[in-house]
């Protein structure tokens, strides 16, 4: 069924495609991987630090509305998960899928050690090294990808106007807004002469002529596809927004079957430092913010209900907040965070990981929820067991991954990472 | 016909189109032959003596375009911040836009608004904050001031602007709470630079904490009541008063109000790493993405030496657009999108309009340089892996094709081949060649000579006349593949 779906995609793509070299035409009709049985791997990236407290809410602990006086939000809004922990009432829909088992959600995980640096705790969690000397390694995702990209105009994009830095130094590394946005406009009537002019005065063999053959061949493949028509599964309205649109146009990429494996999405606005709610705690700017994910994230994961265990996404961010609110009504940079991952393959329906407590003496230097679980840990049972990529190494240098969570049935100690 | 040199495979464009694309934002139609007729050297010199330039006629757009709160105090900007309706807190940054937009494609003071540009990310800020929306007239003509003035006066107003003690958390640092955000990008951004950072003869993390000791209390005043509302405000009771060490110097204890910090600025601006890490990274603007040693030597040598004289930067600028390495640099930098689209704005004379129903910077925005918008401390990056992308080159041909085709006339923003293509220029190779000409500052190869001719004959003859019917929809479309030509991709 695939294969037929893709020398369809390989026959009815214009000129574009037709004009690349047969050996690149051969590696794009095997471009997916099946017979490796790799996920498709979406990366969500909240940033700024959004406040997980407020979102994964500790919401019968003492503790939290003792921090939280003005913020907090308790038991008349919070949706209980398990009499201690409740979602953001704006969180609503994401209720149901926790309900189905396709959510994990994981609370104290981040970074192993403080930063509180949005820039390199960016920087340190997207290459997949903690401390500087990552910058010459480029990124986590770019380094899964050096082993298993096609050669395809898909294997990774970065919704966005550059690529993030996950996917830095991967060269078949794209970024784009969205879709939509991605044809050539002007007069209808010359677009076909203009899209040949392009091609003819770029060399395809010279560094940016590269990049432009890329960005026509991706023309071609989503002016045949005709994304403005695109139709999700029936009942899935994605909201109005930057993430929905990216979430959007990778589940159109998908569907059409072109080989993407790692797609990264950003989605800001997490830097909370004032006026984060309203008079109720759990309206405001951060509710709006909370809802917007939320549905976004629920729209495309029922959109995707065909590839169900083909498909697996992590949510994070680059700290969670403090969890003393400050005067403002708002939080300032803390240190654990909430990862949350999207499968129909998690083995359990709970939460994962340790729970550390809010209580000051539980605190990370008495002021910030800590990390029990290093977001490496997450993210390299998802490579082993999803992806198929057993260099957790070369993935991140200097870590050792032997206590996985068991997300996905891995089981400690960690012996013969084959079996999965 | 000239095309033996309009096109070839090797040719590099000459010194003055060279000038054109580095020191200006692109050419204008009559640029090179101006430049040419002045002579590098003076060019050069005139360009480095902004006050000297009689720019009257971009004064005259500046002057029409809205910018009643460039020249509002700092205390009627502050009070703006939270007043309403929000289009009147916002207006002091969107009037600098206005303003930077209108002087980059209009001004004669070319290099001025380039070193602008340059220390706009150097010292970058994010704009849009609460705040520093509403003062940033301030901060602007702050940095126009210094552009080309001396580094360390220029080092200071950074330090003591309240838009910087508020991006980068000083105003919350204080004895008992150090914030050490600033005292860190100080010494790794603005001075001595990661390249120092743990290395011998530069810092390392102690000297960091030390700083932020240092310039604990630097804050502004935020009494809304005060008549230095918005201004610099030293609150010595959050000062720590005790000794400390920075880059192996005594700070000694009890110093008068500011010394220390004062004395940490004045120590890293006479570094000679300071000095290596500004050359270095003007090279990398004004060079190429990884600039040749020996001009980012001399140069530090020179910003090293005039430390003290209030044309140091205008010195280190002499010396760095007098060396080889710069002159033979042609064409070795991807364009961001800030240098392509005001370089096609001045090539095809598409003016920048300001309209209640459009904005220029829907277009522009989503190449990924907004202006003001860069959320970290360390500027928008200088090197081509971050803008030569498929999303960078998709939004350069959509506004080009859209701006060629006419969508925006409507509203001022757009060209009319007609004119400035003369009446008897009227088939495909004539039609390519003037534009190639008129737009790409420099020869192009012969593949893109061929594509665009090939577009415009349609399979015809390129020598005989195209019909009439079709010579304005080709001569707009020949101009907007000129502009996203590979050739005036780079600068």
């Amino acid at each position: 069924m695939k294969t037929i779906k893709r020398r369809s995609f390989v026959q009815g793509c214009c000129a574009g495609i037709a004009a690349l070299s047969g050996s690149r035409i051969t590696k794009m009709a095997f471009a997916q991987d099946e017979q490796f049985g790799r996920d498709v791997l979406i990366n969500v990236f909240l940033r700024g630090g959004m406040d997980s407290l407020n979102y994964f809410i500790p919401y019968a602990d003492p503790d939290y509305h003792l921090a939280r006086a003005d913020l907090g939000i308790g038991d008349s809004s919070a949706l209980d998960i398990d009499g201690y922990f409740g979602l953001h009432p704006a969180a609503i829909r994401l209720m149901e899928l926790y309900n189905q088992g396709h959510l994990a959600f994981i609370p104290a995980s981040g970074l192993p050690i403080a930063n509180r640096s949005h820039f390199q705790a960016q920087d340190y969690i997207e290459r997949g090294y903690v401390g500087d000397e990552g910058k010459q390694y480029g990124g986590w995702l770019a380094r899964h990808l050096a082993d298993t990209a096609a050669g395809t105009p898909f294997d990774g994009v970065s919704f966005g106007s550059s690529v993030a830095t996950s996917l830095e130094s991967f060269p078949g590394a794209i970024a784009m807004n969205n879709l939509n946005g991605f044809s050539l406009s002007g007069s209808s009537s010359q677009r076909n002469d203009l899209r040949r002019a392009l091609r003819a005065m770029w060399n395809p063999e010279q560094e940016f002529g590269v990049v432009a053959h890329q960005t026509l061949d991706l023309v071609d493949v989503i002016a045949a596809n005709s994304p403005e028509n695109y139709v999700p599964v029936d009942g899935v309205e994605y909201p109005r927004e930057s993430i929905a649109d990216s979430l959007k146009s990778i589940a159109q990429l998908i569907k059409l079957d072109l080989g993407l494996q790692a797609a990264t999405v950003d989605y800001g606005g997490w830097d909370t430092h004032e006026s984060q709610a309203g008079g109720n705690p759990a309206e405001g700017y951060f509710a709006q913010r909370a809802q917007r994910l939320s549905d976004s994230l629920h729209a495309f994961w029922n959109d995707m209900v065909n590839y169900h265990g083909k498909v697996t996404m992590v949510v994070m961010s680059e700290f969670g907040r403090r969890v003393k609110e400050n005067d403002n009504r708002g939080t300032d940079h803390g240190h654990g965070g909430l990862m949350m991952v999207f499968s129909t393959d998690l083995v359990e329906k709970k939460i994962w990981g340790q729970w550390p407590g809010l209580s000051s003496d539980q605190l990370f230097q008495r002021v910030d929820l800590d990390v029990t679980t290093d977001y490496r840990t997450v993210l390299s049972e998802i490579l082993i067991t999803r992806l198929k990529q057993y260099n957790i190494s070369g993935i991140f240098p200097g870590y050792a991954f032997d206590q996985p969570l068991g997300l996905f049935g891995m089981t400690t100690p960690v012996r013969n990472w084959d079996m999965y | 016909m000239a095309t033996a040199t309009l096109s070839s495979s090797t040719a590099q464009p000459t010194l003055a189109e060279h000038a054109a694309n580095r020191i200006q934002f692109g050419a204008r139609p009559g640029d090179i032959d101006a430049i040419d007729a002045m002579g590098y050297d003076a060019f050069v010199d005139q360009q480095l003596n902004p006050d000297s330039i009689d720019d009257a006629s971009a004064d005259q757009v500046l002057n029409a375009a809205p910018n009643a709160t460039l020249s509002e105090t700092l205390q009627q900007l502050y009070d703006r911040r939270n007043i309403s309706p929000y289009a009147e807190v916002i207006r002091p940054i969107r009037e600098v836009q206005y303003n930077t937009m209108l002087r980059a494609v209009e001004s004669k003071k070319q290099l001025q608004e380039r070193m602008v540009n340059f220390w706009y990310d150097h010292f970058n800020i994010y704009g849009w904050d609460y705040t520093t929306r509403s003062i940033f007239p301030t901060w602007d003509a702050m940095v126009r001031k210094h552009a080309l003035g001396n580094f360390h006066a220029f080092l200071i107003d950074t330090a003591q602007h309240a838009s910087m003690l508020l991006y980068l958390d000083n105003y919350k640092s204080t004895d008992g709470g150090p914030n050490e955000n600033y005292a860190r990008e100080l010494i790794e951004l603005h001075t001595l630079g990661a390249m120092h950072y743990n290395v011998p003869g530069g810092y390392n993390d102690e000297d960091v904490y030390e700083t932020s000791r240092c310039f604990t209390g630097w804050n502004f005043d935020a009494n809304s009541e005060s008549p230095n509302r918005g201004g610099f405000l030293y609150r010595h009771d959050d000062h720590d008063r005790f000794q400390k060490w920075v880059l192996g110097v005594n700070i000694p204890r009890d110093q008068a109000p500011t010394q220390d910090g004062l004395d940490v600025l004045s120590l890293l601006a006479h570094h000679p790493g300071t000095a290596k890490h500004i050359a270095w990274r003007l090279a990398q603007r004004f060079i190429s993405d990884n600039p040749p040693a020996s001009v980012v030597e001399s140069t530090a040598a020179v910003f090293h030496a005039n430390t003290e004289a209030p044309d140091q930067l205008k010195l280190a600028m002499k010396h760095l657009l007098s060396s080889d390495e710069f002159k033979s640099a042609r064409r070795a930098k991807f364009k961001r999108p800030f240098d392509w689209s005001i370089s096609m704005l001045r090539a095809l004379e598409v003016p920048y309009v300001i309209h209640e129903k459009f904005s220029f910077e829907w277009l522009y925005d989503s190449m990924g340089q907004p202006l003001y918008s860069w959320s970290t401390p360390d500027g928008a990056p200088d090197v081509k892996e971050q803008w030569a992308t498929s999303n960078g080159m998709i939004k350069r041909w959509r506004m080009m094709f859209e701006t060629a085709d006419g969508w925006y006339l409507k509203y001022g923003f757009g060209f009319n081949p007609f004119a400035v293509m003369p009446g008897d220029i009227k088939t495909a190779e004539q039609i390519a060649d003037f534009w190639i000409r008129r737009v790409i500052c420099g020869p192009v190869s012969d593949e893109t000579r061929k594509a665009i001719i090939d577009y415009a004959s349609e399979g015809r003859n390129p020598k005989l006349p195209l019909p009439g019917s079709q010579i304005e929809t080709k001569a707009k479309y020949v101009a907007a593949l000129c502009a996203v030509s590979p050739e005036f991709m780079m600068r």
